[in-house]
């Protein structure tokens, strides 16, 4: 996102659908890899998140070292 | 020195942050952000009527003129609202380019209509190759008689679509990155060769890229003498930079505010999570950065019209870093303790997460703008 800066703010619905591809007639603005740049980094806020927080694994590991 | 607000922008700020209350509730922000414009007339027009609309517009053109502190009370409800509507855009950043030229009929005209928003202007400089750097400018104007004729691509421009009237920055003499040979023209939204590729933004604002096909002006509609617009641009577009600096610290807000409040009630291994060390540290941690942030916001406020423009640059380049490292992490903390409920989207806090995200790409981002700084203080 960063590299590609304001063409990261574009949202195209169409392009978070499995299996898109680019329209050669309908060229999205900016580079055509910015458009999924943004709703991969929202999307990826999941992984410090599920199957135990990074906070709740922390808590284990402190545990685990005798905390 | 004394921060305080003045009574008059106490008031302000009050009547923009009660009406938008009343009447820009999480669910209205959905459906207007849902709505095949994206922004709401009739919230435009109570808009109008409170005076936001005008409170930078010269008196003589029958606003308020007032300055980048009264900007500075009322941004920050426009970012907790998550307001839609081209304030930014069309009340702070395309007045303060026309303020530059209301010497002249037409930009003075304009800003009158915009005072009671009846009119609505935006400013399409930026082009997809400048990144963030003001002197790329490739559009062409050509002039042959009475007339020009524009040819470009303006990239992301925010708004493009509620405008009557495009700010178009083109060439008229030399090359992109040349400071001098910059003019602005007033453009139609509507007029022949003027297409707008219009999308959403990832925080549901609008945008536009535009693209200017042999459009078709009389020599009436460029602002100033010829080629020498640019430094009206950078001086708007550093207006608007304080202003979203307002706005972010307004976002910074509601996402702590919203935090500690979730931290309260949200029990887990029988006592709020509030209670754990780990948590309240974090917490302390992003009202640190809020804090950091919104003092850089006030100096952006106050040097973002300082005629000294290396002393404006480095504060707003300051300013902007700041406020782009505090709103990744206070935004992303906010997710993180909110937990999977962060990431959804019937709750605000991942909306105001991505108005952020948002905010940090404008304008430059912090990489950008520590450059800046670490230049000008070379310099």
């Amino acid at each position: 996102m960063r590299a590609v800066g304001p063409y990261a703010l574009p949202f195209r619905r169409e392009a978070m659908e499995a299996g898109w591809q680019f329209d050669p007639t309908r060229e999205p603005p900016g580079p055509r890899y910015a458009s999924t740049l943004a709703a991969a980094y929202f999307n990826q806020r999941k992984l410090s998140i599920f199957g135990g927080t990074n906070e709740i694994q922390k808590n284990i590991i402190s545990k685990m070292i005798g905390l | 020195m004394n921060f305080e607000f003045s009574d008059e922008q106490r008031q302000l700020h009050d009547a923009v942050e009660r009406y938008l209350t009343e009447q820009y509730s999480f669910d209205r922000y959905q459906s207007i952000k849902r709505s095949a414009a994206g922004w709401d007339p009739s919230i435009w027009r109570g808009l109008a009527e409170l005076g936001v609309l005008a409170i930078t517009v010269p008196a003589a053109q029958g606003g308020l003129g007032f300055g980048p502190l009264e900007t500075l009370a009322m941004m920050g409800d426009c970012g907790r609202s998550l307001l839609l509507e081209p304030v930014l855009s069309s009340a702070v950043i395309a007045t303060a380019v026309l303020r530059a030229f209301a010497a002249e009929t037409p930009a003075a005209q304009l800003l009158a209509g915009m005072a009671t928003g009846e009119k609505i202007a935006v400013l399409a400089h930026f082009e997809s190759d400048a990144r963030f750097e003001s002197q790329w400018v490739t559009t062409r104007a050509r002039r042959t008689g009475d007339s020009y004729r524009l040819d470009g691509h303006k990239g992301v421009v925010m708004h493009a679509g509620a405008a009557d009237t495009l700010l178009v920055s083109a060439r008229v003499a030399g090359e992109a990155g040349d400071a001098q040979g910059v003019s602005l023209f007033l453009v139609p939204r509507a007029a022949p060769g003027v297409v707008l590729d219009a999308y959403p933004t990832v925080d549901g604002q609008r945008a536009a890229d535009v693209y200017l096909q042999n459009v078709e002006l009389p020599v009436g509609s460029r602002l100033g003498p010829e080629g020498k617009a640019l430094a009206a641009v950078d001086a708007a577009l550093d207006i608007g930079l304080a202003a979203l600096c307002a706005d972010a610290v307004g976002v910074m807000q509601a996402l702590v505010d919203a935090t500690v409040e979730y931290l309260r009630v949200r029990q887990q291994f029988g006592q709020p999570i509030g209670r754990f060390q780990a948590l309240q540290h974090r917490v302390a941690e992003m009202l640190i950065h809020l804090e950091q942030a919104r003092s850089m916001s006030y100096l952006a406020a106050m040097r973002c019209t300082d005629e000294n423009v290396g002393e404006r640059r480095r504060a707003l380049s300051a300013a902007k870093a700041v406020i782009g490292q505090a709103g990744r992490f206070v935004g992303q903390q906010a997710v993180q303790l909110h937990g999977g409920m962060g990431m959804t989207d019937e709750l605000k806090v991942s909306h105001w997460f991505k108005r952020l995200t948002a905010a940090q790409l404008m304008f430059g981002d912090s990489d950008t703008h520590l450059q800046r700084y670490a230049a000008l203080t070379r310099a």
